[in-house]
């Protein structure tokens, strides 16, 4: 008998208990490399170098991925890891592939190919074999644990963080090299036929959280709704070994939260909750699909690096186009009323807001640039800003500062046109009690024109008083810098603070062509507030209404 | 009396013979396992409706019931069935790819499967003895001069060291000769249970991508993976048998779920078969 030291130690992760001490792939404790990292080195080391081939009469076509890949396996218990074939090779199973062929084909379609039941519980066999999906090299190694943290009731409900940090295990943009095979030998055009069913099939998405950016292609033919080009830099998602991602979902994430607090200024908690599962589908009960699916394709990316010591931060910027898909069949009136309504909620997210990290803030890098003289400071903000001519001229509806009110009144109507085509009547005397629903009574939207970057006025205010203290007149220093206003780590402020950039529309040279958008030096420089009966919400809000009359004071924009 | 010949079978696709329903247990259905050492098997009834069926179809029904036995014919006394010319019996395993994270995939056998394939094959070669590995296999070194692999099993020192090459029948090209081990006949049950493939599978809705929770369809299947060597005994009572054309190796499909990329083998024959 062999006697080894430490045995139980030298266990490959894979074959141990899903236990605390054991292995715990989807917890992540501080100050610990996760077992996640681990389990993936070691199910990675040795993995067999080749890709599987497939016969010369299997017929394939390779397809690349815009962002990660996750199918559940199904083997662990509470993590979702992707389905692993022989020789340590994740795979596309073949049995999904036919399941979403089946889905894209025509009654007739479907019998010729996947099979028709017979009479007497018999069935038909039909004429292809679907032989799933590989990667077609080893790039599938790199980047495999992907952190998924949900925080929609944190951040626009209450402060209860509700859950943490979950690890799932998913390939990052993976180029698949798909197979089909016929029983019967087919001439080239069916295979064409076959082919484009394939890729209407495929263009909804593979595997699973096809809804939030996983498994799209990168070439998209699905049921599209809304599409707009934008481009942002900001805050990178750090991985666990600490490198930077650009994660699509953080577009999905911030749209459904602004969908949540427009719903919940509209009606009441139970009624918005169950609107935006329908919207964007939800894992209670039996679960949902949602109607919508996102897919963010990049056509610039860069990451880097910001900071140094321990405020380094990896950043990301990009460019891409962001598109909406439908999941499913709609009648025409809901269809066009979610068209509207997505379209709205997009552009209020570009309006008021950023997307990732820090989104509630401007970035500092642009808006403050004073305050990186020193080295070691952290990075705070994002910004977007439309990009493409279709976007600046479509996308872009607020150009003038005096349009914000009535550009948030269109997107509430979009709001209650959606749930009318749903049955819902709207209640909005019985809003949801949560802290950023989307109420008159319960959020103000003040604004002024900022001649350029620089001219920011209230990013100040989130480092130092916004009111000094005149002793001889009596005024007390007025500040939210370090408040509960303001928020700190752990904690979520009441104050969105958005530099948007102006967008002047050049009036047509010709008569007869359109006009053209030109990007300005300006930027229309918007705070969202949530106040509370707290006295620095009050003293805050006095600053605000007596300064609006002042040249380039704020402006009460919207309540 | 008969030729002797044999097929050898290197599964491209996972391979699923399944047993009878009375083998199942809860909702894995399992493949078809030999009675001794409890590995998949090939029945070779399996082997011979797909000879039987491709040669009908490639060259008529008569021709194939030349070969393969006259099919039952109503009215005819005795049924008006012959005896087939080409005889199979069922595939057992040869050599079996396990996976497990940190090592390289290592195809396993025991000597109770070698000694089957060489008494078909006609070997001269000594059965190995259980343990043994060539020289170049990798596995974790421990302390001075032992080589330890981990299986399910728990940890498996490698004691004798030997070429197995001559045990690499022709028709497995995918087979790596440094990566072979041979285990003990009582090790290879459970060993084969971790290397086969399994697979969840659900029904989901018709109309949407959600599980049916309704029809609560949730099942499992197994099937032997990728890459796993099989062989199998052919008896001929006449030469002349050519399935393959002048050829001595073809893709064939054998087992269910052939639809969803199951079952794709490369079959090679050998012996006196022509």
């Amino acid at each position: 008998m062999t006697v080894i030291p430490d045995a139980a130690k030298k266990v490959p992760l894979m074959f141990r208990a899903q236990t605390s001490g054991r292995c715990q792939l989807q917890r992540l404790v501080k100050g610990q490399e996760p077992d996640a990292v681990l389990w993936a080195d070691e199910w990675t080391d040795k993995t067999y170098p080749e890709a599987p081939v497939f016969d010369a009469e299997v017929q394939t076509r390779s397809y690349t991925l815009s962002w990660r890949f996750v199918t559940n396996s199904g083997q662990d218990d509470g993590v979702i890891r992707p389905v692993i074939g022989a020789k340590g090779y994740p795979f596309y199973p073949g049995s999904s592939m036919k399941g979403i062929f089946r889905r894209a084909c025509t009654a007739e379609q479907a019998a010729r190919y996947c099979g028709k039941p017979l009479s007497g519980g018999d069935y038909e066999p039909g004429l292809l074999r679907f032989h799933g999906g590989y990667p077609i090299d080893t790039s599938w190694t790199e980047h495999l644990v992907d952190i998924v943290h949900p925080q929609q009731d944190w951040q626009v409900k209450n402060d209860n963080k509700n859950a943490g940090a979950f690890v799932q295990i998913s390939l990052y943009r993976p180029t698949l090299q798909f197979g089909i095979s016929s029983t019967i030998p087919l001439e080239p055009q069916e295979w064409e036929t076959i082919w484009s069913i394939w890729e209407k099939a495929f263009s909804t998405g593979i595997g699973c959280r096809v809804c939030a950016g996983y498994g799209q292609p990168e070439n998209q033919a699905g049921d599209l709704l809304y599409k707009c080009r934008l481009k942002g830099q900001g805050q990178a998602a750090k991985l666990l070994d600490g490198t930077g991602e650009f994660r699509p979902n953080v577009f999905r994430a911030a749209i459904r939260g602004h969908a949540l607090r427009i719903f919940g200024g509209l009606t009441d908690e139970r009624t918005a909750d169950r609107l935006i599962d329908q919207l964007f589908g939800s894992a209670m009960d039996k679960g949902t699909v949602g109607l919508l699916s996102l897919n963010f394709r990049p056509l610039k990316l860069e990451i880097a690096t910001f900071g140094k010591g321990s405020y380094s931060q990896p950043t990301y910027e990009v460019e891409g186009e962001l598109i909406w898909h439908l999941t499913q069949k709609l009648n025409p009136d809901k269809r066009e009323a979610l068209t509207k309504l997505i379209a709205a909620l997009t552009r209020f997210a570009m309006l008021l807001g950023g997307f990732g990290k820090s989104w509630r803030r401007a970035d500092h890098r642009l808006f403050l640039p004073d305050y990186y003289d020193e080295d070691y400071k952290p990075l705070i903000g994002c910004h977007w800003q439309w990009a493409g001519e279709r976007s600046l001229a479509i996308d872009v509806k607020v150009r003038k500062l005096d349009k914000v009110g009535e550009f948030i009144n269109e997107v509430r109507q979009a709001a209650q046109i959606w749930m009318q085509v749903q049955g819902v009547a709207p209640t909005s005397d019985r809003r949801a009690p949560w802290r950023e629903s989307w109420h008159p009574d319960n959020v103000q939207v003040w604004g002024r024109v900022a001649e350029e970057a620089e001219d920011s006025e209230a990013i100040h205010w989130l480092h130092g008083p916004y009111q000094d203290a005149v002793p001889s007149a009596r005024i007390s220093e007025g500040s939210i810098y370090d408040t509960h206003i303001t928020g700190k780590v752990g904690q979520i402020g009441r104050i969105w603070h958005r530099m948007y950039p102006v967008v002047r529309l050049k009036p047509p040279e010709n008569p007869g062509s359109k006009p053209q958008p030109v990007l300005t030096r300006k930027y229309l420089e918007l705070l969202t507030f949530f106040p509370d009966d707290s006295l620095e919400s009050k003293e805050f809000l006095q600053y605000l209404s007596a300064q609006a009359d002042r040249a380039r004071g704020f402006q009460k924009l919207w309540s | 009396m008969y030729k002797r010949a044999y097929g050898i079978i290197e599964t491209l696709a996972p391979l699923h013979v399944g047993a009878s329903a009375g083998e199942e247990t809860g909702n894995l259905n399992l493949i078809f396992r030999d009675q001794f050492t409890q590995t998949g098997v090939i029945p070779g009834s399996s082997i011979r409706g797909r000879f039987r069926a491709d040669m009908r179809q490639d060259e008529g029904d008569s021709f194939a019931s030349r070969w393969y036995g006259h099919h039952v014919v109503e009215g005819v006394r005795d049924g008006g069935t012959t005896e087939a010319l080409v005889k199979f019996e069922y595939a057992s395993l040869l050599w079996l790819p396990v996976f497990c994270p940190g090592q390289p995939v290592v195809w396993i056998t025991c000597p109770w499967l070698l000694k089957r394939y060489q008494q078909i094959a006609g070997i001269s070669e000594p059965l190995p003895k259980p343990y043994t590995a060539p020289k170049t296999l990798q596995g974790r070194q421990v302390g001075t001069n032992r080589k330890i692999l981990f299986f399910n099993l728990g940890f498996m020192e490698i004691e004798h060291e030997a070429d197995l090459s001559p045990w690499i029948p022709a028709g497995a090209p995918n087979l790596k000769s440094d990566n072979l081990l041979v285990v003990a006949d009582n090790d290879i049950a459970m060993l084969h249970d971790m290397a086969l493939y399994r697979q969840s599978r659900v029904k989901l809705l018709d109309e949407m991508k959600k599980v049916d929770t309704d029809k609560g369809a949730f099942f499992n299947v197994e099937a032997l993976p990728e890459s796993s060597v099989m062989v199998f005994p052919i008896a001929l009572k006449e030469t002349g048998w050519k399935p393959f054309g002048d050829d001595a190796t073809q893709e064939l499909y054998f087992g269910g779920l052939e639809s969803i990329g199951f079952g794709r083998c490369r079959v090679t024959l050998a012996g006196a078969y022509n």
